[in-house]
């Protein structure tokens, strides 16, 4: 959760939240496409201009025609880069800049004129590196082997002269396009292995610090519980902090355990009637009687419907939208919890008057590992796993969930579940006041 | 030997562990004060003037390298120990690169008073 600048609420459910932008593997281009398509333009007109008139002495015999032709295409093709901007069309535009210059430079080397062969090699090479986009010089290398590799994979197939100079286009373009295409598909498969173990080393980091923090605070306190001299209430503050450890460890491991059942699909839960409004009084005189928390205020309707579900579920996502709302507050900021009924389902609304979550987080906050994708001044430290394991839950059990957030002004989020039809409960409405917390919960 | 020693975590249980600890060890060493983050140490450590920093890694906001970075562009000579659950070389690595003159595992708490006098000295 990061704090933020943004005026507006934001209200994202996660079935429609935006997608997550993802980092581009393109190195930034530093021309505009008007102008790349305008050098590409020249460099190819330029080429034919030198190539048609020479046509004869540069190419083999029996080649003449065929250069021709190509030329006379990259010429219409030049003229067109010249008043269309190079990302519309760039791929045709470097095909025919790669035929072109590649067909003149086999013409070349067939004529064997080594003396303008080897200059005209340069000017490729120069034409690659400098004057286009960096991507680009990498798409040209397959492209430009492809090229080169088609005259002598026609002249391998026997074919005739004439039948070679009207498949030279093509099958430099298929040979091209297939090697440009493993290469492609390389890189992705280099990429997301690169993604993959990023996100490998942060999960390594993130559960050592999950679990050996509380680790490392149940050793130590049960090393100090040796002294002799430590007072009753001392042992009693030691052992209960160790107890709240040891039951982070507990939960810790157990939404690792559910979020594998998630991943795997076997993630079961029942679905019985039961007394959502009795849970959230329940968890509230839980989070008093162990944890000192007396800020939270549960408000029901006074006909609420039964809602239908598995209860140990519910308790553990209202558990979690609670223990978040604690650690993402002030402590003496008040926490709301709203259990009203409409439409055939019951809607549940936690609100805590935190910082509230910055639009730019906000798309990712139900997704698993949440707080690992996090960045920026103000990003959260846990699993990432708790809000991914509610919606799991909410879901699983035909009930939506989102939040409403306003940074600076504190966020609420809202789930609902499907009601037991025809049951209902009566509930006093409005439960205990606030005042501040002893200490926060975490954030799972 | 004198040595104040504030201590940068998120966990409260950490902090009164470390407190303990520092407490413990007594003969000059006293724990000058306490922050929950890199931001609220940023705040406090001018007015606190600790001999050394106790800092933790993963903490919501800035991380501890991030912090140790902007105190040590505030305060050129501050001494800063690293106390964080995961410690891998790249960690250790960056945390050196930032400036921290001691990177302990969370799981060697015990060592931080002989930590802290250590550094307090080479540094006298």
């Amino acid at each position: 959760m990061k704090l933020g600048t943004r005026k507006a609420s934001t209200v994202v459910h996660p079935s429609v939240s935006a997608p997550q932008s993802s980092a581009s593997d393109d190195p930034p281009e530093t021309l505009s496409p008007r102008v790349v398509g305008r050098i590409l333009a020249v460099v190819v007109a330029a080429s034919t201009c030198f190539v048609l008139p020479l046509a004869p002495m540069l190419a083999a015999p029996g080649q003449v025609t065929a250069l021709r032709i190509n030329t006379v295409a990259a010429l219409d093709l030049a003229i067109l880069g010249w008043f269309v901007p190079w990302d519309r069309h760039r791929r045709a535009m470097t095909w025919l800049a790669v035929i072109v210059l590649g067909h003149t430079a086999m013409s070349i080397y067939v004529a064997e004129r080594v003396e303008v062969f080897v200059p005209f090699l340069l000017f490729i090479f120069v034409f690659v590196g400098l004057a286009l986009p960096r991507w680009t010089s990498v798409a040209l290398l397959p492209l430009a082997v492809a090229t080169y590799a088609a005259p002598v994979l026609l002249r391998g197939l026997g074919t005739s002269e004439a039948l070679r100079a009207a498949l030279y286009v093509p099958t430099a373009v298929v040979a091209g396009e297939a090697i440009s295409w493993l290469a492609h598909r390389l890189r992705g498969t280099e990429a997301g292995l690169v993604r993959l173990d990023r996100l490998k080393n942060e999960f390594i980091a993130m559960v050592a610090h999950d679990v050996r923090t509380p680790m490392t605070v149940i050793s130590g306190f049960t090393e100090t519980l040796r002294d002799e001299n430590l007072s009753s209430d001392e042992r009693r503050t030691f052992l209960d902090t160790i107890l709240r450890n040891t039951k982070r460890c507990t939960e810790f491991v157990e939404n690792l355990l559910q979020f594998a059942r998630i991943e795997v699909g076997e993630f079961h839960q029942s679905s019985r009637p039961f007394d959502l409004a009795d849970v959230a009084h329940r968890l509230r005189a839980e989070l008093e009687a162990v944890h000192g928390l007396d800020k939270v205020t549960v408000r029901t309707d006074a006909d609420l419907p039964l809602a239908l579900g598995d209860e140990t579920r519910h308790w553990q996502v209202l558990a979690n939208l609670l223990s978040n709302a604690v650690k993402f507050s002030a402590p003496d900021e008040p926490i709301l919890v709203d259990i009203t009924g409409a439409d055939g389902a019951i809607q549940v609304a936690v609100r805590d008057r935190g910082p509230g979550i910055s639009e730019d987080e906000v798309p990712k906050l139900f997704q698993k590992f949440a707080s690992m994708r996090s960045s920026g001044p103000n990003r959260a430290v846990g699993t990432g796993l708790g809000l991914y394991i509610c919606r799991k839950i909410v879901e699983a059990g035909g009930g939506l969930m989102w939040v409403d957030t306003r940074p600076g002004r504190g966020s609420t989020f809202f789930y609902t579940v499907p009601t037991a039809s025809g049951a209902t409960t009566t509930h006093p409405a409005g439960h205990n006041g606030g005042t501040k917390a002893k200490r926060s919960l975490r954030r799972n | 030997m004198h040595v104040g020693t504030l201590i940068v975590d998120d966990e409260e249980d950490i902090r009164t562990l470390v407190r303990l600890v520092i407490d413990a060890a007594n003969k000059g060493l006293f724990v000058a004060g306490e922050a929950t983050s890199g931001e609220e140490a940023l705040d406090e450590i001018d007015k606190l003037d600790p001999s050394v920093v106790v800092l933790d890694e993963r903490m919501p906001g800035l991380t501890g390298v991030e912090t140790a970075a902007k105190m040590l562009e505030r305060r050129p000579g501050q001494l800063i120990v690293m106390c964080s659950a995961y410690l891998d070389a790249e960690l250790r690595e960056r945390a050196e690169a930032a400036g921290v003159k001691v990177c302990l595992a969370k799981t060697e708490f015990r060592r931080i008073p002989e930590v802290l006098r250590e550094v307090a000295a080479a540094s006298a």
